[in-house]
């Protein structure tokens, strides 16, 4: 059941168009995945849900209804976890839990019931009576997704929550949101992390310079790129010639450099290595390793655009 | 609402030491230019007494009541000595016969000495001149008092019931009849009384509170760096509560600053704030209204805590020259300066304090700079939400 729907929302900033018309929706329960790189217009489209900035054009239904001119049914049931920590640095966990409590109406006995299970989420007990500024990143990224936590919203929107954190954060991360999720929770949750959307999310946008370019589930989405193999392949050095001749191949659908790793996404079943060798040994580059792999949601990004999540 | 002022007042707690000072240094700073210097802040007039007659003495006495001046008394080549070479701005010479011509009716003159034609001349001549007046009112009772006793014929000792009498009426003057002083100047529209017992004291906690006013009005400005101000939006409250909220602490902790000033002058030092300090608490009021609409407006301007910071001190500073906070407003003669001050909110308090304080006018004295401020206040104040909200998006 469709909760939430964009229809052809578009967001026009002064010199550059944000959002270019995109439709999607949100169905009761599952978890959402937006997927895209910097600059694709993941915030943008957020903070038109949660009424931050207006859509130059385009709608938003809760539950079929307009929020763009009454966004208090929608303001109630939303927790927002921002990509940037918002939270007041002076203050302590607790003093930042309940302050944020306040906004949602929570209060006195309520609130610290709310206050104490929402640090129990997020697995903050301990250090709750430490100011924000003595936390580590990320600390600071749990009492962020904690604060939009307290009034048990409906619908959960998270902007990129594991940016810049240690692995065990992040894992911890993750596996709230599961947790949230198996509850009820609606989440819609983005990232250009490939493996996070992979491994939460029922079904995926692909967000790329304002559109949406492809939307399924997993497994829709990797079947785009079934017809499909990917050579990943380390080599002594870059060099641009080179590149530009592996992109020439004809059955090569789009090339990456990354981490002194080239990967190539070229047709099925064509004899690609023969080319790659002969090139390699024209433009004198040196072959450290070379791999043939089955395609990973990030190469349908890849296929898609021509580059990569990350560059 | 009631959540905005929570975040505040929590982060205040944080702060505590900032706010302490805050509170405390005003207070003692709008008084303590006042006490250095001179003693009681008092101007000194040096004064020859050439008439030497209890009449004279009696005018002394009574010019050394007055809040702003102390009469020394000295040789007349002393007094025309410190005129010339500056050490005072005026002196005063009572002449020969002085008394003699009170008494008879005639025109008595005082002559005042002084090289310069400064503004505090007219101001220390309507001291004069009230003085002058209450002191013949006194002594005409006495006369006519003496004149009594001699008609019903009793046999007194004349000379010393007359110095017993001028006594007891000194000491029951000010009880019996204090406002006699004012009403005389009121008369006297072309002049206006300085009084720096209230101009700095009350220049200085307006100017001091402009940084209050503006700096707590600019902690939105926090809450947009630090991204709370998205969680509010976002949250159930409305624009308005969110707004209110803001608006509310900042008059709290203004308000708070500037009754600290004035009860602390009012209770432990003794300073006369006027006969109803409603009446100058409802000027603060306003005046908070109107400088929280100036600091919306320049909140909507800059994007940072930090230019706010360096915008504020300029604004303060030029709007405390420009109403009258340093000095009084009076003594501006440039029709360009005077012009631009009818634009600071500054000087509608100082005017409304004045004409509450000095001249006695009650409610009257709010109605219009009161209106004025407000006036100033909502024009700012819908500019500002206007260019903030248009930022946004
Ligand atoms: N206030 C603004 N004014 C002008 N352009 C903006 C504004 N906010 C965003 N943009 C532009 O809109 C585009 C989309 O930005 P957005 O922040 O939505 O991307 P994103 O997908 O969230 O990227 P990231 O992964 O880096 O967070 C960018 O080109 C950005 O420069
Ligand atoms: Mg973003």
């Amino acid at each position: 059941m469709k909760i939430l729907e964009a229809i052809e929302l578009k967001k026009i900033y002064k010199k550059n168009v944000a959002v270019k018309g995109i439709s999607f929706h949100l169905n009761q329960g599952e978890i959402l995945g937006f997927l895209g790189p910097n600059g694709a217009g993941k915030t943008t489209t957020i903070s038109m849900i949660a009424s931050l900035i207006p859509p130059t054009k385009g709608d938003i239904l809760l539950n079929g209804k307009t929020i763009l001119t009454n966004p208090k049914p929608l303001r109630k049931i939303l927790g927002v976890v921002p990509q940037e920590i918002a939270l007041y640095p002076e203050l302590t966990a607790l003093e930042n839990l309940r302050f944020f409590g306040k906004i949602y109406g929570l209060k006195g006995n309520k609130l610290e019931k709310r206050v104490e299970k929402v640090l129990e989420i997020v697995g903050l007990e301990e250090r709750a009576k430490e100011k924000i500024e003595h936390y580590s990143g990320g600390m600071k990224r749990r009492i962020n997704i904690g604060a939009a936590l307290l009034h048990q919203p409906e619908i959960l929107i998270m902007d990129e929550p594991t940016v810049g954190i240690d692995p065990q954060s992040r894992n911890h991360i993750l596996d709230t949101v599961k947790k949230l999720a198996e509850n009820g929770m609606t989440i819609l949750y983005t990232s250009h992390y490939m493996e996070e959307v992979e491994y939460l999310c029922d079904r995926i946008y692909i967000m790329d310079a304002g559109a949406i370019i492809a939307e399924g589930t997993k497994n829709e989405l990797k079947a785009i790129v079934s017809k499909n193999d990917r050579i990943v392949m380390k080599i002594d050095r870059y060099d641009k010639e080179f590149d530009s001749a592996l992109k020439s191949i004809p059955e090569v659908e789009g090339v990456t450099f990354n981490n002194e790793m080239f990967t190539i996404i070229y047709k099925k079943g064509s004899n690609l290595l023969g080319n790659i060798f002969r090139l390699a040994e024209e433009y004198q580059i040196n072959i450290l390793s070379i791999d043939v792999k089955t395609p990973s949601l990030e190469d349908v990004f890849l296929q898609l655009t021509g580059r990569g999540l990350r560059d | 609402m009631g959540t905005v002022i929570y975040g505040r007042i929590l982060q205040m707690k944080k702060n505590y030491k900032t706010y302490l000072m805050m509170f405390i240094l005003p207070i003692i700073f709008s008084y303590v230019f006042l006490y250095s210097g001179t003693d009681n802040s008092k101007i000194k007039i040096p004064v020859a007494d050439q008439d030497e007659t209890v009449l004279t003495k009696q005018f002394i006495y009574e010019m050394n009541q007055s809040e702003s001046y102390k009469m020394v008394i000295m040789e007349n080549n002393e007094v025309l000595r410190l005129v010339e070479e500056g050490s005072v701005q005026l002196g005063i010479i009572l002449p020969k016969g002085f008394a003699n011509q009170v008494a008879n009716g005639e025109e008595t003159t005082i002559q005042l000495v002084t090289i310069k034609d400064t503004s505090d001349i007219i101001s220390f001549q309507s001291v004069l001149a009230s003085t002058f007046q209450k002191m013949i009112g006194k002594y005409q009772i006495t006369n006519t008092a003496l004149l009594a006793f001699q008609q019903i014929g009793e046999d007194i000792n004349m000379s010393s019931l007359e110095q017993r009498f001028s006594q007891l009426l000194n000491e029951k003057w000010e009880h019996a009849m204090p406002m006699e002083v004012v009403s005389t100047i009121l008369d006297e529209k072309t002049s206006f009384e300085y009084d720096p017992r209230l101009q700095t004291p009350f220049g200085f906690m307006l100017f001091f509170s402009m940084y209050t006013v503006i700096y707590s009005i600019g902690e939105m400005l926090n809450d947009r760096k630090y991204g709370i101000w998205d969680r509010l939006i976002h949250s159930p409250l409305s624009k308005l509560q969110i707004y209110m909220g803001n608006f509310v602490y900042s008059f709290m902790v203004s308000f708070i600053q500037i009754a600290l000033i004035i009860l602390t002058g009012r209770f432990l030092l003794g300073f006369n704030f006027g006969d109803n300090i409603w009446i100058v608490f409802s000027i603060i009021a306003l005046y908070i209204f109107a400088i929280m609409a100036l600091g919306m407006l320049l909140v909507s301007f800059v994007k940072t805590t930090q230019q706010l910071q360096a915008i504020v001190p300029i604004i303060a500073v030029s709007n405390a020259m420009l109403g009258g906070a340093y000095w009084p407003i009076e003594i501006v003669t440039s029709k360009i300066l005077l012009t631009i001050s009818k634009f600071v909110p500054i000087t509608y308090a100082m005017k409304a304090v004045k004409d509450a304080v000095l001249y006695h006018q009650g409610w009257d004295a709010l109605v219009l700079p009161g209106s004025t401020l407000l006036f100033i206040g909502i024009i700012l104040m819908g500019l500002g939400m206007y260019w903030i909200e248009r930022k946004v998006a």
